[in-house]
């Protein structure tokens, strides 16, 4: 018999616990041709505004070890245009799909949120907290309690959607922020953001991202992101969607074993953009090879 | 994709040319990149991402070439590695330079500086191919004579090769741009359409921009180089600035632009 990798995370349905981490896949197009996308759990997209905006100046991005800077800066087409040109290619596919969602202001958040409310073909909201707070001095909603707090109850207010709030990992305690979406209503969680970094080339003197901080992402973080699912599990009971460096089967794996009920692959599609699918055979066969016949028998299955 | 290596070796100086053999038939238009990150003996994540070359030629056997300078981590990799290894490769990508009828002018003028010269051979090719009667003049220029590449098989396809090194080693002292200013102003009819094609590092670009720009009747062709992570527009990490508003990704929109629409 078959394992059975299906898993209902905040009330959606994933056929597997496989999906696309945000910012690394775009709006699904341009990775089709190497990714058969009906075949993962979910795709979640770049992030989304109410307005256009253009992103940052070059350099965006550099190669750190074993992982990368990123500086890219949100750029985004804003709802309307996501919703006339770009969700009608998104609904032809079987994976569930969840809109990351961003704003500079608290009432931003909530009017993008609100223009999701009975749109076809988004199962979801991923609200990406990791963004500056323009009206509070710029320090990100994220990484300041009660700027999480009001996030999440502004967008709880504003839609019938499930709602995962994706967390930063630049706190000193991230299980606080989980319990506190938890308190708000929210129905899951991302865990984690990119960690913020900063590198500078030593024959110029000269930052190598134009922003000079970034994001980072890759190999490099994943124990810091296995790490902060597993508090994250023990400090909540709603489910968790793990992600930061998986590029392989058994890297997912760890995050499930640690209490992930899904896992998003992110810089990995940048190394090979079919690698989404070798997760999930991979998951399939590690099922059989281990005798389990249901992916919920992995999750949270740490033994200590 | 992973690939084989037929051959990788030293041209001179720190200039390789590595020969894969790709297991399915690749076409090309000149300009086109693939992104290559080396598989074996030794696979890791460090260095991580894969990064951009340009194809300089595909030959009979259908075997991609590569020019590469020795400038970092992977690029020393890839200059240790054999016969028999093998690197994964995803391309060939994006849009090659422009070479139809709309396009070129009367007067083509090929300018490249270093490693710009991997991929103008093939441009230069079939822009002799397609357009026999046209005049193709090709400007080269390097540091000294340890960078001037391919000479001889630009011999064969330009009418004419102006050479320029920094240190006077051999062609004209000086840049290529001042070598373009030379050509441009004595010798290139005003009233012709001349189509200028580029390759090389960023300052050069800018500067043949200056130059032609308070000219008339020239268009320029510009092939970009950005920090890169997946070379197919999923990251955005390749932006350069529009001149009208917003960002063009160099993998997707590029790497060749038209010299106005960009800002460098
Ligand atoms: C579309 C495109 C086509 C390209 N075609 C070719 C090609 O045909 N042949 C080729 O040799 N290169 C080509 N390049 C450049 C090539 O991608 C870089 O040289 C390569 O990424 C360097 O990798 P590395 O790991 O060796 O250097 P890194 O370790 O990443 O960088 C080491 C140092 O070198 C600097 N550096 C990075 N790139 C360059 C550069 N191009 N010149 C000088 N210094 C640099 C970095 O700033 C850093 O300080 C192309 C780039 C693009 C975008
Ligand atoms: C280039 C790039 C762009 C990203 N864009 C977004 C984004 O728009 N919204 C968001 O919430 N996260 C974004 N992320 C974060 C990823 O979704 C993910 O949380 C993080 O990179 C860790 O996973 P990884 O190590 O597998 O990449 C981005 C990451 C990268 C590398
Ligand atoms: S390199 Fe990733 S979008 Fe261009």
């Amino acid at each position: 018999m078959k394992p059975d990798l299906s898993i209902r995370i905040a009330g959606i349905d994933f056929q597997n616990p496989v999906t696309l981490a945000s910012g690394t896949a775009r709006y699904g197009e341009e990775i089709t041709e190497h990714c058969d996308l009906n075949r993962l759990g979910a795709i979640i997209v770049k992030g989304i505004a109410l307005k256009p905006t253009p992103g940052n100046p070059p350099p965006r991005i550099c190669e750190t070890p074993s992982g990368m800077l990123n500086a890219i800066g949100l750029p985004n087409i804003g709802v309307d245009a996501f919703i006339r040109d770009k969700l009608p290619f998104l609904r032809q596919f079987n994976p569930k799909v969840l809109v990351n969602i961003f704003g500079s202001t608290v009432d931003e958040y909530g009017e993008v949120a609100r223009r999701f409310n009975g749109v076809a073909g988004v199962h979801g909201l991923e609200v990406n907290i990791s963004c500056p707070n323009i009206k509070e001095g710029g320090i990100a909603f994220g990484t300041d309690i009660e700027s999480t707090r009001r996030v999440v109850q502004i967008v709880r207010k504003a839609t019938t959607l499930p709602v995962l709030i994706k967390l930063s990992p630049n706190v000193t305690d991230i299980a606080s922020f989980a319990r506190v979406c938890e308190d708000e209503g929210a129905d899951g969680l991302s865990v984690i953001n990119t960690l913020l970094g900063m590198s500078i080339d030593t024959e110029t003197w000269k930052p190598r991202l134009a922003n000079v901080t970034g994001g980072l992402s890759g190999p490099a973080i994943r124990p810091v992101a296995v790490r902060m699912v597993w508090q994250v599990y023990k400090a909540v009971k709603i489910p968790i969607i793990g992600m930061g460096g998986i590029f392989t089967v058994n890297d997912a794996v760890e995050f499930l074993l640690a209490g992930a009920s899904a896992v998003a692959v992110g810089t990995a599609n940048f190394i090979n953009p079919g690698v989404s699918i070798e997760i999930v055979e991979g998951l399939e066969k590690y099922m059989e090879d281990k005798g389990l016949n249901n992916i919920s028998e992995l999750i949270g299955a740490i033994k200590n | 994709m992973r690939v084989r290596i037929a051959s990788n070796s030293c041209i001179k100086g720190t200039y390789y040319r590595i020969v894969l053999e790709p297991s399915f038939k690749v076409n090309i238009a000149p300009g086109q990149f693939v992104m290559l990150r080396p598989a074996t003996p030794c696979n890791s994540y460090d260095p991580l991402l894969p990064r951009p070359f340009s194809i300089h030629r595909v030959d009979q056997s259908g075997n991609i070439e590569i020019l590469y300078k020795v400038v970092g981590r992977v690029t020393t990799i890839l200059s240790m590695i054999v016969e028999g290894d093998e690197v994964d490769i995803l391309g060939p990508l994006g849009n090659g330079f422009p070479v139809n009828r709309e396009v070129v002018g009367d007067n083509i003028l090929i300018i490249a500086g270093g490693i710009g010269a991997a991929p103008i051979i093939g441009l230069g090719e079939t822009l002799r191919t397609n357009y026999p009667d046209r005049p193709i003049v090709i400007i080269l220029g390097g540091r000294g004579e340890a960078d001037l590449l391919c000479v001889e098989d630009l011999k064969k396809t330009a009418a004419e090769v102006i050479i320029t090194t920094n240190d006077g080693s051999v062609g004209i002292k000086g840049y290529v741009t001042d070598a373009l200013e030379e050509y441009l102003s004595r010798r290139c009819d005003p009233g012709l359409r001349t189509t200028v094609y580029a390759c090389g590092p960023s300052p050069m670009l800018q500067k043949i921009s200056e130059i032609t720009g308070t000219r008339r009747n020239i268009e320029t062709y510009f092939s970009l180089e950005a920090n890169m992570a997946c070379g197919i527009g999923l990251c955005m990490g390749c932006a350069v600035k529009r001149r009208d508003r917003g960002y063009y990704l160099v993998c997707k929109d590029g790497p060749v632009f038209r010299g106005d629409t960009i800002v460098l």
